[in-house]
């Protein structure tokens, strides 16, 4: 959303292409199956329309099609290293995302909902959400606050053959509450908590020997500081976000973007992530096949580590329409980590392009 | 690694930028409603970035709402 | 979080609002150069349009709903003097950089007078809280309207303004 407290004036449509792809899983690694990761081409739509005097209308959809493999189990290898069986086959999956949100702009506030669905073979989704916010001390601190829930149906594929569960389903809720404060006429500040808790089928259904625990309650608490410099006509963008779970995950994201303007029509974007997390209680780098641990799971996601992220922004803006191009490296490491704890061989280093489109009207 | 260490870092930073807080007036806001200067930019690329790290990472949440921008009507 | 919970709540309530003009004091004058004109020195001032019903407007280029009323009020104006009604605008651009808002009328020219007040005194000596912010003027110089903000639709809820204006003033 553009600007906070107006709606919008002007129809906007933007269109994205994205080709997100994994690095290969290294050969040292890999026990069996294939070494070759995700692949994801992700195509993005967006329409942003005012509706009457006082409402704004956003459609957002996007569909996604992956092909790739993605890690099964992890074992101890015979030269003490660890190593990583890889889903067979090749997995295709397509995932499609429809968002449709109506945002009421009043004297001192808004008010928002959305509902939203997303859709795989083996996956079904419903979400909404409400949120509010309001203005106070002329228009300088902004206080918002919202709450989102969504539903969750698990079908796996192929469940028959490898013994997977069938129909799990899980739930999602979600509260935010954020500050915004302008701190003075070139610089903003906002603060916000996220509390989200999750209930039932939290379990990877394509991993071998992963439990987790049916209950997940996570608390993010994120911070943002936007600063302009008039010499250079650039603007800063510092994000800091602490993260905790009582799956025993923490985690710390830091991230720098710097808004070039290069004229009236032309912005560089270049920007640096940094982040790290813990190990969840019961991630151990292979999998408990003798059944002692209650909740298990060799899943990356839930291994210790720390990964850089660099990217740039190439921006043209002419009147009414918008070119963009985007280059994103994502390169993870144990090595990163600011947790002294287990990592998993498996973890994922990336590469994302995207080229977009804007027209408004 | 400690997260209470963290905390108050991030707290003492929050005070700092908060108590050199100015009044600015309705009719000075032009350069907080840069569009460079919205908390999320790119919507599209935030949505896509929100998505790729949710899914990659353990961590959740961190739902932006907005703020700031030009203060109009 | 006491803490911040303290520095927010002491935020909301240091930093109070002024008042802002009101309805029925006399509209303060504004003296003010042209923003674009063929003689660099052109001052223009708003009690010159005394007898007159004036609209006077606060905008500035980077304010989405102020430009969203340009060519509405452009329109309006044009319609009423047709009519033979003495309606005039007045607009004050607060651009700080006054190129932002000759590049805009460039783009959609209007034909009422657009003064320039780059350091803002005339909104501050208003006490404005919001853009854009306009007043409607009677003809003996009193704020007999004020409005903030500017919606597509808020152009007929004006007319009426300037309508029921001239009735009582007849």
């Amino acid at each position: 959303m553009a600007r906070a407290d107006t709606p919008p004036t002007n129809t906007n449509i933007a269109y994205r292409v994205s080709s997100y792809e994994e690095d290969s899983l290294s050969e040292k690694y890999l026990l069996a199956g294939s070494a070759e990761r995700y692949d994801i081409t992700i195509h993005q739509f967006q329409l942003v329309t005012p509706v009457g005097d006082n409402y704004g209308l956003t459609l957002n959809s996007s569909v996604e099609s992956m092909s790739g493999a993605s890690p099964w189990y992890a074992v101890d290898a015979v030269d003490g290293e660890k190593s990583i069986v890889m889903s067979g086959a090749t997995i295709h999956e397509e995932r499609r995302d429809y968002n449709l949100g109506l945002r009421r702009y009043l004297d001192n506030g808004t008010v928002g909902v959305n509902i939203g669905t997303s859709r795989e073979n083996d996956y079904e989704a419903w979400s909404g959400g409400v949120d509010i916010e309001r203005h106070f001390n002329n228009d300088l601190t902004t206080l918002a606050s919202g709450v989102s829930y969504s539903s969750d149906d698990i079908n796996p594929s192929d469940a028959s053959l490898f013994n997977r569960v069938t129909d799990e389903s899980k739930s999602t809720a979600s509260l935010f509450f954020s500050v915004s404060q302008i701190i003075n006429q070139k610089s903003l500040f906002q603060s916000s908590l996220n509390i989200t808790s999750h209930d039932g089928f939290l379990t990877d259904p394509y991993k071998l020997q992963d439990r987790r625990p049916d209950s997940r309650i996570q608390l993010a608490w994120s911070n943002a500081y936007r600063h302009f410099i008039t010499d250079l006509d650039a603007a800063l963008h510092l994000d800091m976000r602490l993260y905790d779970d009582d799956f025993g995950v923490n985690s710390l994201t830091l991230e720098m973007r710097w808004y070039q303007n290069l004229g009236n029509n032309f912005q560089l974007i270049p920007r640096l992530r940094y982040y790290s997390q813990s190990a969840a209680d019961f991630f151990t780098p292979v999998n408990d096949f003798t059944g002692t641990q209650e909740f298990n799971s060799s899943d990356y996601r839930l291994s210790a580590y720390g990964a850089l992220s660099a990217g740039l922004q190439a921006r043209a803006i002419f009147d009414e329409i918008t070119v963009s191009f985007t280059l994103e490296r994502y390169i993870t490491a144990d090595s990163y980590s600011l947790f002294d704890e287990d990592s998993s061989p498996a973890l994922v280093d990336f590469t994302r392009m995207s080229l977009g489109f804007g027209y408004s009207f | 690694m400690n997260l209470k260490c963290l905390l108050s870092v991030a707290l003492t930073f929050i005070c700092l930028s908060i108590t050199g807080c100015e009044s600015v007036e309705a009719w000075e806001r032009g350069t907080l409603a840069k569009p460079e200067m919205a908390i999320e930019g790119d919507a599209l690329e935030a949505t896509l970035n929100n998505h790729i790290y949710f899914s990659k990472e353990a961590s959740n949440g961190g739902h932006s709402a907005t703020g700031g921008g030009c203060g109009c009507n | 979080m006491t803490l911040l919970v303290l520095i927010v709540v002491n935020l909301i309530f240091t930093c109070v609002n002024a008042i802002a003009a009101d309805v029925g004091d006399i509209a303060l004058d504004v003296s003010l150069p042209v923003l674009i004109s063929s003689e660099q020195t052109q001052q223009v001032s708003l009690n010159q349009y005394r007898g007159q019903i004036v609209y006077l407007d606060f905008w500035a280029s980077w304010c989405p709903p102020c430009l969203v009323s340009m060519p509405i009020m452009n329109e309006l104006r044009n319609r009423l003097q047709s009519q033979g009604i003495a309606f005039e605008v007045v607009a004050v651009n607060v651009d700080s950089d006054p190129e932002d808002g000759m590049d805009f009328l460039e783009e959609k020219p209007v034909d009422f007078v657009v003064l320039s007040d780059p350091q803002g005194k005339t909104p501050a000596a208003y006490k404005i809280k919001g853009m854009p912010t306009s007043y409607l003027i009677n003809p003996a110089g009193v704020i007999e309207f004020s409005h903030e903000g500017f919606r597509p639709g808020d152009g007929e809820k004006i007319e009426e303004e300037i309508l029921k204006l001239l009735e009582n003033s007849q």
